[in-house]
């Protein structure tokens, strides 16, 4: 078979919303190449499947105490973390090439194999198991997640390099998960602690990557062209990457999708954002966030669905909220002008 | 190419031990062991549409199905939401990969399958019938002719199939 020039793209560094809008912008773009980026989250961050319900997965609380944001990705399976000691590559391209695999299964074999021979090459006894993931001794060190969209795979993954699991378990629903989030310390491991196992030298980002780069070369059957982004791309990629920064896509992607409201209201410091969905003058569904008490303002958003949207009906639901809270005033902001802000807003409809 | 192993072999063999695209015993085309009703027009996207009086109800193939194996979380249109021909209108999550599926018409959904939110299983089990995602008032009929027969739809996904058997074959 004739060896395919694919395209490289070493990002290192970056926000996991502009990757992803990145990954949109590439698969959406009618000039395609097969594109391979490799890139680390700049900041410690939460990757979510598209399908998850944040709620249920997520200490919401923690989240908000630690300044730990999440994303939901347009990919599927559940909820990871990421950050800068986190190795991440995606692969974008068509569902037609030869070189990859129509088959789900196939497809995963084939790429997350290339994880396994990079961790093979620096002395780890590394497997593919469980379809998308990667072992070492029984232990998850490697994810990936893949969608298949306009035409293309989209695939992404991770390898953990370094991992802070005390912080991660703790930004999870310890009501719901409580098993789960227990027993990972007997599931879940990372390259630094088990190089350290063998007695050999912890690697950095920049040290692995070489690894994973000739795997995919040799594996895949193709040859890596390096090919900056152009000015039309970056700006591609910004415009996709909007929805990805956007609280109802990663809170609920069908309010998202449906949204007749979208308002921003910001008095000093203090900014609200709401989206709903308004039929019959009736809030169907609606997500209140903000960058103070978020979670009382999300647990206030659950109070109003299926509330008329008058002013009428709102004002007491707000008010026996705040008074069951035992709250006057959030951050100086008064419930009055509370209640002023979610009417505004739902005056806005389109 | 990375080795292909003997179970990998095996664990595709459904799909690549082709036969000759034939027409079934009770009429319908097949490609091996996949489908392809006849009163059906298709996309090449695995999608199937049936046009009754204006209206098509849109769902997967029988093979499209197979290819996603079990599908654990449906996505579906909003009824009333105007869409355009290859928007992206509803999504499926199969072992562990998210399958957006695209609309093959413009126009205004008029009803989805709601019942696929609680039971997405039935998709896999009757892709034909109960399985279908939604109905969408046509806009533009001319958008029909751009579908695929059973018969060209058998013969494009044999190619594809062939393909797939090709690469396996190294």
């Amino acid at each position: 078979m004739q060896v395919e020039d694919w395209r490289f793209l070493d990002l290192n560094l970056i926000q996991l919303e502009k990757l992803h809008g990145l990954e949109e912008a590439l698969a959406r773009s009618k000039k395609f190449k097969p594109t391979v980026i490799f890139w680390r989250a700049s900041k410690p961050i939460l990757t979510m499947g598209y399908f998850t319900k944040v709620e249920e997965k997520l200490n919401l609380k923690k989240c908000w105490e630690y300044g730990i944001k999440f994303v939901r990705r347009i990919t599927g399976g559940s909820v990871g973390p990421l950050d800068p000691n986190i190795f991440s590559y995606s692969l974008i391209v068509e569902e037609k090439n030869p070189v990859i695999p129509e088959s789900i299964e196939e497809s995963y074999s084939l790429i997350c194999g290339c994880l396994v021979d990079a961790l093979k090459k620096i002395g780890l006894k590394a497997s593919l198991s469980n379809l998308s993931d990667v072992l070492i001794d029984g232990k998850k060190v490697s994810g990936s997640a893949q969608a298949r969209v306009w035409g293309k795979i989209i695939q992404h993954g991770f390898v953990y390099l370094d991992l802070d699991l005390e912080t991660f378990k703790s930004l999870l629903n310890m009501e719901k998960l409580k098993e789960k989030i227990l027993s990972l310390d007997k599931r879940v491991t990372w390259v630094n602690k088990e190089l350290k196992k063998i007695g050999k030298k912890p690697l950095t980002f920049e040290e692995f990557k070489p690894y994973v780069e000739k795997a995919f070369v040799k594996n895949l059957n193709i040859d890596f062209r390096d090919e900056p982004l152009t000015i039309y791309e970056r700006k591609k990629a910004n415009f996709y990457s909007k929805k990805f920064f956007m609280d109802d896509w990663n809170f609920n992607p069908n309010l998202h999708k449906i949204a007749n409201v979208r308002f921003s209201f910001k008095t000093g410091k203090n900014l609200i954002n709401i989206s709903a969905y308004l039929e019959n003058k009736t809030i169907k569904e609606i997500l209140i966030t903000s960058n103070f008490y978020p979670e009382k303002f999300f647990e206030l958003s659950q109070n109003l669905k299926n509330v008329p949207a008058d002013e009428k009906s709102i004002k007491p639901i707000v008010c026996k909220f705040f008074e069951e809270n035992g709250l006057n005033r959030l951050n100086n902001v008064t419930v009055d002008a509370i209640v002023k802000v979610i009417m505004k807003a739902l005056n806005s409809k389109q | 190419m990375s080795t292909v192993t003997e179970k990998t072999l095996k664990q595709v063999s459904f799909i690549v031990n082709l036969k000759k695209c034939d027409v079934g015993c009770d009429g319908k085309m097949m490609v091996e062991d996949f489908v392809f009703p006849e009163d059906f027009l298709y996309t090449t996207k695995h999608v199937w549409v049936k046009v009754e009086n204006g209206v098509a109800k849109v769902g997967i193939t029988s093979l499209g199905q197979s290819l996603a194996k079990g599908i654990v979380h449906v996505d579906l249109p909003v009824v009333g939401q105007t869409v355009k021909r290859n928007e992206t209108v509803a999504s499926f999550e199969t072992i562990k990969a998210v399958v957006k599926v695209q609309t093959p018409f413009s126009g205004k959904i008029v009803e989805v399958n709601q019942i696929l939110l609680e039971k997405p299983e039935i998709i896999n089990k009757d892709p034909y019938g109960d399985g279908w995602l939604f109905k969408i008032n046509l806009k533009n009929k001319a958008e029909i002719k751009k579908l695929l027969t059973a018969k060209k739809a058998s013969k494009y996904y044999e190619k594809m199939l062939k393909r797939e058997k090709e690469k396996y074959a190294g």
